[in-house]
């Protein structure tokens, strides 16, 4: 997969973006968003307590691998939605889900030995689609990329907003 | 003492159950070539006679260039080197390979594609990412302040600087 930090400012844009459209999306919103890009790599745990560990640990298959996977982060979505407050309980998870697809889209999209993706759609399916390969994990210009999209959306939609003759936006609209 | 709202709690801790569960389940596939998942680093290095003439997909750092070879690391910590066959590229010492191939006799692979990446991209790639957690740390203190004891993540009302300077 791309770099973290390039997952995190995609889903900057995206959140800035529809913010422009969306009163209520704040920076506390957009926030959530980078949060919900950082779910899927979770599995990273993997580095701290390989999978193998805890199998033999718990004396059970296990694999961290599923972390990676959309059903399983649906679930992980759902369980952090339940860490906030009722009245934000639907925007966070909305937002939340953001970012995490836009970080399953944009690792579909990486170049792989035999073609394919990840299992996307598990466990509805383990099928893996193709990917059309268009950068792998450690290239840069997915980043520049990304930072670039950040910074326009940043000055297209908060920037120009902020310098703006408009009447006080109300931080908690 | 504030007593936590339980349904809530319950159903966090429910989730995180159905989230192992998945973990668990996740644990006991195996290759699945047909959905496009071929056998892998930890198959092949347990198994390798089962995997004999099938297509494989394994990674691992370069430990020689000739002949090519990439030392394939199982999540146990076992590990195997492969010699990498049919792969005309400039490659480095240190780099990293993910080969695609027909696993034939010995430790062979015959290349039907790769993907090089070379060694000090991994480490800049985990600097980038590690940096990407600290902003959504810090942008999330900023916005969100959570409560231990109602086990609540709550919005302030303003950023926290904003909140230090009225203070």
């Amino acid at each position: 997969m791309p770099d973290l930090l390039t997952h995190v400012l995609l889903t900057y844009a995206l959140a800035t973006i529809l913010s422009g459209r969306y009163r209520w999306i704040s920076g506390g919103y957009v926030t959530v968003a980078m949060a919900g890009a950082l779910v899927p790599d979770l599995n990273h745990v993997t580095s701290i307590v390989p999978s193998p560990m805890v199998s033999e640990l718990l004396a059970i298959p296990f694999d961290w691998g599923g972390l990676q996977t959309g059903g399983v982060v649906c679930l992980l979505l759902i369980a952090i939605a339940t860490l906030f407050e009722q009245s934000e309980r639907r925007r966070v998870a909305a937002l939340l889900a953001v970012g995490a697809v836009s970080h399953l889209l944009t690792d579909a999209l990486i170049r792989t030995p035999d073609g394919r993706s990840q299992s996307l759609f598990w466990p509805v399916t383990r099928y893996q689609p193709p990917t059309p390969g268009l950068y792998t994990s450690t290239d840069l210009w997915p980043l520049i990329l990304a930072a670039c999209l950040a910074a326009v959306s940043w000055y297209v939609v908060r920037y120009r907003e902020q310098n703006a003759y408009t009447p006080q936006r109300r931080y908690d609209e | 003492m504030v007593a936590l709202p339980k349904p809530r709690l319950l159903a966090f801790i429910a989730l995180l159950v159905a989230v192992f569960g998945c973990l668990i389940w996740f644990g006991t596939l195996g290759p699945s070539p047909g959905a496009g998942s071929p056998p892998g680093n930890d198959d092949v290095v347990h198994a390798i006679e089962d995997y004999r003439g099938d297509r494989v997909l394994v990674n691992g750092p370069v430990v020689d260039v000739d002949p090519l070879t990439i030392r394939v690391v199982a999540q146990t910590g076992d590990a195997l080197d492969f010699y990498v066959r049919d792969l005309d590229r400039e490659i480095d010492d240190g780099d990293v390979l993910s080969v695609y191939g027909t696993l034939r006799s010995g430790t062979a692979i015959e290349t039907i594609d790769a993907v090089h990446k070379r060694g000090g991209n991994y480490t800049r790639t985990r600097l980038l990412s590690l940096l990407a957690g600290l902003v959504v740390l810090v942008q999330g203190v900023r916005y969100w302040q959570p409560s231990v004891r109602e086990f609540v993540i709550r919005r302030r009302s303003k950023p926290l600087e904003e909140e230090c300077d009225d203070a």
